[in-house]
């Protein structure tokens, strides 16, 4: 009795101190956010700082994916137009948003500064037009006839458009059901019988329906940053994640290009091995 | 070696255990990726195999904190369809091991009995050598009416495959069968949860995983949407009790954030089983049949 005394006030003092250290250090973040804000505003040649970082890294992913938690507050169209053009500046080609907050709790509808894409309307290029055309042209990065700049075949800067798509719940595991119904509804067929034969033949029959639904047409991302203050998927993708490497940004600190580059260096030093 | 160590706590490790069971919400389940036995094997110029011997030794420990923290059912994965690709020395030794365990197992089944231990292997049984086959589809049977802590293995598992497997059951479910057919309405994300592995479990609260990699490699994909996913640098042979227990600190804290995110999903989940007639005779019907087939698959199995 006297033991299980001495552990609940053991307990209540170990979560107070989580508490207090937990509430002390988000205001600390604030704090370094705002000081960060305010350098970034003086300073900085961001291109030119993220394209010195990149140049050293082994790999870079084809396709981002962010996600952002149901209790995050901090991420707003701005940050989403920095992490958009970073991303545009190291040459990542594809970029998926995955918004889990509602509208009136924070949602970012990307259609506010993105360029609808003609291939539906969860795809976006970004830049947009009028925000390219109205973009001087920058010293050392001169626009080649093919989209690209000189020197970055691969990695680097180039004008082509990011290639941004908004992902919504509805692309999870309902979009996995809808996938299962159609199968269903033509199961006497030819086509689903010959699936029904061998358990690959089903699964990537599933993964070409999936994709052709979504659009895909693009690499399962490779890299993904969790806005949040815990480290979780909220039902992303569960079919086309399962390399993914996820990094968490957490809620209330500041994130800037040197936070970028950090994530690009620690997705380049992880080593896939594919099962081998 | 035991699938449930003996493992001897020191004072203070009793007071720290305790003091987070009084204190705090214990997870009911926790999925663990025990990655590193290869690296941990070469750093202390050690065999691979000795290397995934040292991971099961781990593993014991780990069941028996498990045990007397409280959680009622623990997930690993053992081994990925994608480790075939592997070299047939050590895709081989890792069997020889598996049988080697499993057949203990078999001999310490009252040992489990004792501890209310149910063994559930998940994965495409069906790819591993048959002997093999034979001793998981006994341990499972042999265990099944055991029900305080849930162990399942993922052997010949990806979260892939069994997605498909999942579509499979669905879209064979009416062959051989005299009952009304499911309706295509019937066919949610409600059902396909049904007839996945993990037909009988809880998602998972926590998903650990250690080695300092921060992927899931084709893990519980479906189950884990709402999972806190806590990654470590320590490989899976090094890890200590205290590493464990700032796992369970760390699930404590972001509990509350996650309650409100799950108390969603719980409501949606309800939504759609009303919507879709989850609970109509003929999908229970189906589900059952499901159940049985899955049964009687390894009734076969251990029989062979």
């Amino acid at each position: 009795m006297m033991m299980q005394i001495v552990c609940l006030l053991l307990g209540r003092l170990l979560l107070i101190c989580i508490a207090v250290n937990d509430l002390l250090q988000q205001l600390w973040l604030r704090l370094h956010a705002f000081a960060s804000r305010s350098y970034d505003y003086w300073q900085c040649d961001q291109r030119a700082f993220l394209g010195a970082a990149v140049r050293g890294l082994e790999k870079l992913p084809q396709h981002l994916v962010l996600v952002i938690g149901p209790d995050d507050c901090y991420v707003n169209a701005a940050l989403l137009k920095r992490i958009f053009s970073y991303t545009h500046i190291v040459g990542i080609p594809y970029l998926s948003v995955y918004d889990t907050r509602t509208p009136g709790k924070g949602y970012v509808d990307l259609s506010l500064f993105c360029q609808q894409n003609e291939k539906g309307d969860m795809f976006y290029h970004w830049p947009s037009q009028q925000v390219k055309e109205q973009k001087p042209p920058q010293n050392g990065y001169k626009t080649v006839p093919n989209g690209t700049s000189n020197g970055y075949a691969n990695k680097g800067a180039h004008y082509t458009p990011l290639q941004v798509c908004q992902i919504s719940r509805a692309d999870g595991h309902a979009l996995i059901a809808d996938v299962c119904r159609e199968l269903y509804e033509n199961r006497q067929t030819a086509q689903v019988q010959a699936m029904l034969e061998e358990r690959q033949a089903l699964t990537d029959g599933i993964s070409a329906i999936l994709n052709k639904r979504l659009g895909l047409a693009v690499p399962e991302p490779e890299l993904g940053i969790v806005f949040s203050r815990q480290t979780c998927t909220y039902g992303l993708l569960p079919w086309h994640v399962r390399f993914t490497e996820f990094h968490t940004h957490r809620s209330g600190s500041y994130f800037d290009a040197k936070s970028f580059a950090n994530v690009l260096y620690k997705y380049a030093r992880c080593e896939q091995r594919w099962g081998k | 070696m035991s699938w449930i160590s003996d493992y001897q706590y020191t004072c203070l490790q009793k007071l720290a255990l305790q003091t987070l069971q009084l204190t705090g919400r214990i997870p009911n389940h926790i999925a663990f990726v025990m990655d590193g036995n290869r690296r941990f094997a070469r750093s202390k110029q050690i065999d691979k195999i000795e290397g995934h011997s040292r991971g099961f030794s781990k593993l014991a420990d780990v069941l028996r904190w498990c045990v007397d923290m409280g959680i009622k059912e623990v997930t690993t994965f053992a081994f990925s369809i994608e480790n075939f690709k592997r070299s047939n020395e050590e895709v081989e030794g890792l069997f020889n091991l598996a049988r080697e365990k499993f057949a203990k197992l078999l001999e310490e089944t009252n040992r489990l009995d004792e501890h209310g231990i149910r063994i559930r292997v998940i994965g495409n049984i069906l790819l591993l050598p048959t002997d093999l086959q034979r001793l998981i589809a006994t341990a499972m049977l042999r265990t099944e009416r055991n029900d305080k802590l849930f162990l399942n293995v993922a052997f010949a598992y990806t979260s892939r495959d069994e997605m498909t497997q999942a579509v499979e059951a669905v879209l064979k479910g009416d062959d051989q069968s005299d009952d009304e057919p499911l309706h295509p309405t019937d066919i949610s994300e409600r059902l396909l949860e049904e007839c996945l592995y993990t037909r009988h479990s809880p998602p998972p609260d926590m998903v650990f995983r250690t080695s300092g990699e921060t992927r899931l490699s084709d893990f519980m994909m479906w189950q884990l949407s709402s999972s806190v996913l806590y990654f470590t640098d320590v490989l899976w042979p090094q890890i200590t009790i205290w590493n464990f227990l700032a796992s369970i600190v760390a699930y404590q804290c972001n509990r509350y954030r996650m309650e409100r995110y799950k108390r969603g999903e719980r409501l949606h989940s309800a939504q759609l089983a009303k919507s879709s007639d989850f609970y109509s005779l003929r999908v229970q019907k189906f589900l059952h049949r499901l159940d049985a087939n899955r049964r009687k698959l390894l009734i076969a199995l251990a029989s062979n």
